[in-house]
């Protein structure tokens, strides 16, 4: 099917944006997929195969609340001596489709002001790795789909082919014609057979989808593709085959994490920990954290004697319990924000949403009172043109006090991101740390794209250490965590005095700064500070650190969950922190493209 | 006065991808990295000053090309509108994007002066309007804005820039060979970002004495008499232009033969790249490159000539592995690939 434009080999977006023109029922479709792989030229294609007449509104980047949602016309209201609205985009594209590219950049605002609109059909596009599209505004696309990743020559060859020739403007109308085709038979398909009915049930309750909506699309998804292939009633194969387009991007949170093991990303990163299952022919896991593929046949951690466990004998054969680790596979870590406080500073960086000091930072609505100044000129001017006639204005507009209107800002600052990593000889055992490892490089990579500054402490034998003061340089940091040796007992209540002592001095430096600890750690603890209880020391020090202004903090749970001893103390100690909490395994981000697709070859869909 | 563009020593890989933009510009844009002092702002402006001059719609805001010349989208203004409408040469320029540049300033905005004198809306045009059928460059690309760089790539690929805010509704042609620097050593751009340029250079100063001598020799002649230097390199300037231009018109009729199109999805292929923008600009620069070379088809001199611009910054990398760090692997392909 390649009736839209850049759609060779991308049958599934094709189809859900073809779905999309001939049922407005289904809300619209989303194409995931990475840079390059024509998602935008497919959505924009839409257009042509729309009914004539139907609005088609491209959203721009920019595009603030009142360009969607409209918002005063001052150029008539002065004309007119009273308020007149404008329209905004929304309004434009009732009955018709409003097309975003790049979803993923669009600001949170507009994100939610389209989540709740009414009467357009919604297409977008957006990078499968990048940002975090809220769940809210996937729920609101009938339809998800993945573009297909074509590596194969031939495929990449008939893609290269139709890009060099350009879009088909015949093509274009057959397509149009056979949606309105489509668009007609829909209207006369008989209603779901109890069959088919309760085929969406089930679907929908495997799926552990959210809420109902699922079903709903799922019907209309199915009834779309009867019409659309012009087949006389709805079959539980038409409901099979939309089943992954519209159930998948609806799965629980948690759900969401899995990705089957024999769905691999790529071959790039392949890291030593596969060799060290024996008898586990099975690739590493794409997300990067090795206790899948450790599995079952993973001892308990603590035992790190037992030669069942596949540990590397030490290379060196001198030291056997000092080893430097090769760093893991690395992954797209889950998107970290630390949340928003009530400080206000200048706004540089990327990671979290912080007020702006300013002139920093984006207008994200303009207020009557603000830092005197910044005044929102338009803002001042929508506010006085309702009476420019009543002030008996002649030539300049008349302003007055009451009509001045501010900027309220908000932006992104960057954080030292402090990792204290547990490298103790328990962390060597299953060799737990070549995962840590890939963690912390995964996790240097986010900061090095969120411009944040970084530092690493490690704790182990009998003390803390801080193995690379606050830097700019993620490369530095990356060094250093290769080089890090693991072995010894395992201090934490010295990592936290250490991590302590290197923020208070960061904030002395810098008060309004924003300091995110990341703990990578199982909880455990067994060399003390002061000769007192390990772990009860560790759990006070933890408490001095907990609540700090300006500090947030992380804990990342290193202990393998299938070994049977697992102790879940770092879950404890993160409630101590007053920390959020997250385990190794789901610290990946889940890709959505690549859970699509997943499902769709389980399903065999084509 | 301009520093010939002829008379800058070496860099042939910055000046084969700038020709190769000029000639079609839908390549896609240049990425120039290396260090500062490498004579790249001088090899972009250089290269604008000697091109001849386009045709435009007289009073056309946005420089649009008239229309039987079919160049691109137009916008909607009066003079475009005209059929019968006089026409002027311009001369491409470049427009440098500053990197303090606000989103109103590139996009553009309403003007406000107009709005609070008079009551009604005008719109302020922004850095992409002038940037229409121009360079646009952007110094240390790394260093500018996220956002803006959304904002700029947008418009890159779409060659139009639509503008919805305060009350104004305008799209107008945005079409320009886009051409950022960085310097990699302070701070990368997101790899997406990196695939939106079509090509990329990497440039080093010139590490030889003949070299580094010629350099100097050259800009001491320019300094103490920029005209007489001009003059004595007026004809290599001539005898460039004339075949830029000849280039650009044979372009339409050079060929890309069948095998030339599996030898490129053959090394994409084998680089397993998601995207296709890499196979889409080899062809187009292949094509280029032939077109200036007075070729009638790209053959694979030309793919292997610009292969490596089209794929170091697409290729996969470990995470903070240094750009072009798999240009070995690349070789290898490149030879098993184009023998």
């Amino acid at each position: 099917m390649t009736m839209l434009a850049g759609s060779a080999g991308q049958e599934a977006a094709c189809l859900a944006v073809l779905l999309a023109a001939g049922e407005p029922g289904l809300g619209g479709g989303l194409l995931i997929g990475a840079g390059g792989t024509g998602k935008s030229a497919i959505a924009r294609a839409m257009e042509g195969v729309l009914p004539e007449g139907t609005p088609f509104v491209t959203v721009p980047l920019h595009a603030d609340g009142p360009a969607l949602t409209g918002a005063i016309d001052w150029e008539r209201s002065v004309a007119e001596g009273r308020r007149v609205l404008r329209p905004g985009l929304l309004e434009r594209a009732r009955g018709g489709v409003l097309l975003l590219d790049d979803l993923h950049l669009l600001s949170p605002e507009t994100a939610g002001l389209l989540s709740r609109a009414a009467g357009v059909t919604l297409v977008a596009t957006a990078r499968s790795a990048e940002g975090d599209l809220s769940r809210h505004l996937l729920d609101r696309f009938g339809l998800v789909a993945p573009m297909a990743l074509l590596h194969r020559p031939a495929e990449r060859r008939a893609v290269l082919i139709a890009a060099l020739a350009g879009p088909d403007p015949g093509a274009a109308d057959r397509a149009g014609r056979l949606v309105a085709a489509a668009r007609s038979r829909l209207l006369r398909l008989p209603v779901l057979a109890p069959l088919v009915e309760e085929a969406i049930a089930i679907l929908a309750e495997e799926a552990d989808a959210e809420g109902h909506r699922g079903e709903l699309f799922l019907a209309r998804a199915a009834r779309a593709l009867a019409a659309w292939e012009g087949a006389p009633a709805v079959t539980i194969g038409h409901v099979e085959r939309m089943a992954p387009l519209v159930l998948e991007h609806r799965r629980r949170q948690e759900r969401a994490g899995e990705t089957p093991p024999e769905e691999q990303r790529d071959e790039a990163g392949d890291s030593g920990a596969s060799q060290d299952t024996p008898g586990d022919g099975s690739p590493p896991p794409p997300d990067g954290a090795q206790d899948h593929s450790a599995g079952a046949d993973a001892g308990p951690d603590d035992h790190p004697g037992d030669p069942s466990e596949g540990i590397e004998p030490p290379r060196d054969g001198g030291r056997p319990r000092e080893e430097v680790m090769e760093t893991g596979e690395s992954f797209q870590v889950r998107p970290i924000r630390p949340p928003k406080d009530r400080v206000r500073r200048h706004c540089q960086g990327r990671r979290s949403p912080s007020a702006a000091r300013g002139r920093t930072g984006h207008v994200i609505r303009t207020v009557d009172r603000g830092e005197p100044g910044d005044i929102a000129l338009m803002a001042t001017l929508r506010a006085a043109a309702p009476f420019q006639r009543a002030r008996g204005r002649e030539g300049r507009i008349l302003i007055v006090k009451d009509d001045l209107r501010y900027c309220r800002r908000e932006g992104h600052v960057s954080s030292l991101v402090l990792f204290l990593v547990d490298a103790s000889g328990s962390m060597g055992a299953a060799r737990r740390m070549v995962a840590v490892k890939g963690a912390v490089r995964s996790l240097l990579m986010d900061c090095y794209q969120k411009r944040d500054r970084v530092a690493l402490a490690a704790f182990r034998r009998d003390d803390a250490e801080l193995v690379l003061p606050p830097t700019r340089s993620v490369e530095r940091a990356e060094r250093r965590l290769d080089g890090l040796p693991v072995g010894g007992r395992t201090p934490l209540a010295a990592g936290f005095v250490e991590a302590g002592r290197v923020i208070r001095q960061e904030q002395r430096r810098d008060a309004r700064g924003r300091i995110l600890l990341v703990l990578l750690s199982d909880g455990r603890a067994n060399q003390a500070l002061a000769g007192g209880q390990p772990l009860d020391e560790s759990r006070n020090a933890a408490r001095l650190l907990a609540g700090r202004p300006g500090l947030d903090i992380l804990v990342i749970d290193t202990e393998d969950k299938r070994s049977f001893h697992r102790a879940d103390l770092a879950r404890q100690l993160a409630a101590d922190l007053a920390a959020d909490y997250v385990t190794l395994s789901d610290l990946a981000a889940p890709d959505l493209a690549d859970l699509v697709r997943a499902t769709r070859r389980r399903l065999s869909f084509h | 006065m301009m520093f010939p563009f002829t008379a800058i020593v070496g860099q042939e890989a910055l000046k084969t991808g700038l020709i190769v933009n000029v000639i079609d510009p839908g390549v896609g844009g240049l990425l120039v990295m290396g260090e500062k002092g490498t004579a790249k702002s001088t090899a972009i402006r250089s290269l604008a000053d000697l091109l001849p001059a386009m045709t435009a719609v007289a009073g056309c805001p946005y420089r649009c090309a008239p229309r039987p010349q079919g160049d691109g989208p137009h916008c909607d203004c009066p003079a475009c509108a005209d059929p019968a409408g006089a026409t002027v040469p311009v001369r491409m320029r470049v427009v440098e994007l500053p990197l303090g540049i606000t989103e109103d300033r590139l996009i553009g905005t309403i003007d406000i002066e107009e709005a609070l004198q008079s009551g009604r809306k005008r719109f302020e045009r922004g850095l992409l309007a002038e940037a229409n059928r121009n360079f646009l460059y952007v110094d240390e690309v790394n260093l500018l804005e996220d956002h803006i760089v959304d904002l700029l790539l947008d418009s890159a690929a779409m060659g139009r820039n639509t503008v919805e805010r305060e009350g104004i509704s305008v799209s107008h042609p945005a079409r320009f060979i886009l051409v950022g620097s960085m310097n990699p050593e302070e701070g990368e751009l997101r790899p997406q970002f990196l695939d939106r340029f079509g090509l990329a250079v990497r440039v080093a100063g010139l590490s030889d004495k003949e070299g580094r001598l010629q350099i100097l020799r050259r800009r001491m002649a320019f300094d103490a008499d920029p005209a007489g230097f001009a003059k004595g390199w007026e004809r290599e300037q001539q005898a460039l232009a004339d075949r830029i231009a000849t280039a650009r018109d044979r372009l339409p009729g050079v060929t890309v033969p069948e095998d030339i199109l599996d030898r490129i999805v053959a090394i994409t292929a084998s680089l397993a790249l998601d995207g296709h923008r890499a196979d889409i600009v080899m062809v187009r620069a292949a094509r280029a490159l032939a077109a200036f070379r007075g070729m009638a088809e790209a053959g694979v001199e030309e793919v292997r000539d610009i292969a490596g611009f089209a794929l170091m910054h697409r290729q996969r990398r470990q995470p903070f592995e240094e750009m072009g760090a798999g240009a070995g692997r690349l070789d290898q392909i490149l030879a098993d690939t184009l023998t």
